[in-house]
């Protein structure tokens, strides 16, 4: 997610645009004068982003709103499902598979911005068996319906 | 009891008393309870008030007596209540079905009264066992409202006023435990507008007495549309007397011997009705025209949409030699006027002169087929219809009252009708769940999940039960509006966005 981490570090506003302003600004914040001192930097983000949850938080969530039509305030599902293989979050939890499919039989057809976020929630703070999730608790509709597929599923 | 406290010491007393009920009551009370054959239940089934006076009285002494007896009482009124609920003969037939509750009830009532002295505890109990049973079936609040239909319209024949006040207050008792309140008063406004517009309320006093009732219970807001329609009512007849009026003084008469009475509704307070297509014949368009250009001339600014759904006709029949006049809706009158020009007419036919839609058609067709007032005759005279059907006028009908009532609209809802209704209702209540979700969030800025869910549930309690995932819904809903946002410290917290 090269890119996106480019586009992140230069706090992008508009998709797959970098103007010349955003791109001079963000390196010197950075100290990158040079070509070499960029990839190492964005080599950096990367660790940093494999580590710190907080960080990849804010990654996490600026990638929605990188990715989502100006207007709107969510994307569509195969465009979601797509976004969350780029930033990894197939290969950081074991049940993204099974989300997967499950987001694929789901009528639903675009993901809102509470919906991305509350699932990088999920899968920090709910363990794989669901036992601690509560559905009478906060977490979005979705989620519900698939902690309900997957113990279903468990029986 | 007198002999001991002579001689023994006044103290020793009370613990004594303490270890012979102990001994005998606490010991044994479960049993005596819950014997087979002559247990608490058997004597709650036979009425026996004298010996549930006694078990009450006796088990009062030791602490945990009452609450035995208590749970006995709702468990037995639970089960007989969902008996009454989802025994398969009362499905169809909502007199008996609410006429067993209110039976079951005075019959609580009676013993509660005479054996337990109508002890607040006992009372409890037993709400709470009505109140589970009533609401285990989806068609009670229905039926209720069918069953004060049915009163209403049958009015004070052989019923005193008295009575019939009584049974109201009963059915009130019963319309308390209902949790869906809102879908009774969906029925009761449906029920009221067939009342009202096809003239079968028997009682004007007793209308009003049940809606004052409504609104003691509930407040004003759920009786307001109730109240507006009687309005209606009474400003449509003023109406009518000003437009006779008005045409009788006009030569020639527009009407052209034609008597039209209209009744104007406010569109707010009636129940919606679908506008039905018919094409009205081409005399009583003139009418419809007179009326409106009156009625606007009186109110400037209205707009008036004619509704044919709900209006009668009369129509004076000539067979062979016999004449008979014939109280018909109004899309059985436009059908029985093509008959003046032609003799018979085709079911297809049918659709393209008069409009109406097919389903429709066969439903009002029917009634004019039935032996009781056999007007049209259908060729092939099999039930079922089809577009090549041949209705002809039945020349040789007989009938010995002369004036013959077609009865044709079915008071209860068919399946999808009632579909209909079950989607409306779930429509204004996700209204009313975010109405509630928005006014708490702008008093209280920022709050909770649980406790968001538990006021919205509070404030809606008094018109129905709403779900906790239906709430959780209208909240993402409302999240993604940017009515509301999640706490970005605390997940569960929103906060009110203004």
């Amino acid at each position: 997610p090269t890119l996106l981490i480019v586009a992140w570090c230069l706090f992008s506003s508009r998709q797959w645009e970098f103007t010349k302003s955003e791109w001079l600004c963000a390196w010197t914040l950075q100290c990158c004068y040079t070509f070499d001192e960029i990839s190492a930097k964005i080599k950096q983000c990367r660790d940093w982003l494999e580590k710190e949850e907080d960080i990849f938080r804010t990654f996490y969530q600026f990638v929605f709103d990188y990715l989502k039509q100006p207007k709107t305030t969510n994307i569509e599902k195969q465009e979601a499902l797509f976004a969350w293989k780029i930033v990894g979050i197939d290969k950081k939890w074991t049940l993204f598979p099974r989300w997967e499919k499950f987001l694929e039989e789901n009528p639903a057809k675009v993901i809102p911005r509470d919906g991305w976020n509350m699932l990088l929630r999920f899968i920090q703070t709910i363990d794989t068996n669901m036992q601690n999730y509560n559905e009478n608790d906060s977490w979005p509709t979705l989620l519900d319906e698939f902690v309900k597929a997957v113990k279903k599923e468990f029986q | 009891m007198e002999r001991v406290s002579h001689y023994l010491d006044a103290g020793t007393e009370a613990k004594i008393k303490e270890v012979v009920e102990r001994e005998l009551i606490t010991a044994h009370m479960k049993t005596l309870v819950e014997m087979e054959g002559s247990g608490m239940v058997s004597m709650l089934k036979d009425d026996k008030t004298e010996d549930l006076t006694r078990m009450y009285q006796l088990l009062g002494r030791v602490p945990k007596g009452h609450d035995i007896m208590r749970q006995v009482l709702g468990d037995f009124v639970r089960e007989t209540g969902k008996q009454i609920v989802e025994s398969p003969e009362n499905q169809n037939k909502e007199t008996t079905y609410v006429q067993q509750l209110l039976d079951l009830k005075q019959k609580y009532d009676n013993i509660l009264a005479k054996a337990m002295g109508n002890d607040k505890n006992f009372q409890h109990a037993l709400n709470q066992a009505f109140e589970h049973f009533i609401n285990l079936s989806p068609k009670s609040p229905e039926y209720i409202s069918l069953f004060i239909d049915d009163k209403l319209r049958k009015g004070l024949k052989g019923v005193s006023e008295e009575e019939m006040e009584q049974t109201l207050d009963k059915v009130m008792m019963l319309f308390r435990f209902i949790q869906e309140k809102d879908i009774f008063e969906k029925y009761y406004k449906q029920h009221l507008a067939k009342r009202l517009l096809l003239g079968r309320s028997a009682s004007d006093d007793a209308e009003r007495s049940m809606i004052s009732k409504l609104k003691t219970e509930c407040g004003y807001q759920f009786t307001s549309k109730l109240e507006g329609m009687f309005q209606d009512m009474k400003q449509s007849s003023l109406t009518i007397d000003g437009f006779k009026n008005y045409v009788n003084a006009l030569d020639p008469n527009p009407l052209k011997g034609l008597e039209l009475n209209v009744q104007v509704l406010t569109t707010g307070f009636w129940p919606t009705q679908s506008a039905s297509k018919c094409t009205l014949p081409q005399e009583i368009v003139v009418c419809c025209e007179v009326f409106q250009k009156y009625y606007l001339s009186q109110h400037s600014g209205r707009r008036l949409t004619w509704q044919t759904t709900m209006g009668t006709g009369e129509l004076r029949a000539f067979f062979g030699t016999k004449r008979h006049e014939l109280n018909v809706s109004t899309h059985q009158m436009v059908i029985l006027l093509l008959f003046n020009q032609v003799d018979t007419l085709t079911f297809k036919d049918l659709l393209t002169a008069t409009g109406i839609p097919g389903p429709d058609l066969h439903k009002t067709i029917l009634p004019l087929l039935v032996p009781a007032h056999k007007i049209l005759l259908k060729n092939p005279p099999v039930p079922k219809f089809s577009p090549t059907d041949s209705f002809s006028f039945n020349e040789n009908f007989k009938s010995k009252l002369f004036r013959v009532k077609v009865v044709q609209v079915a008071q209860k809802e068919s399946e999808p009708e009632r579909g209909e209704t079950q989607k409306k209702v779930d429509e204004d209540r996700k209204h009313m769940i975010e109405a509630a979700i928005v006014r708490i969030m702008k008093a209280r800025k920022t709050m909770q999940h649980a406790n968001l869910v538990a006021e919205v549930t509070k404030q809606l309690s008094s018109r129905f039960r709403p779900n906790p995932i239906t709430i959780k819904k209208r909240i993402e809903s409302l999240i993604e509006r940017e009515y509301l946002e999640r706490s970005s410290s605390d997940r569960k917290m929103y906060n009110y966005l203004a």
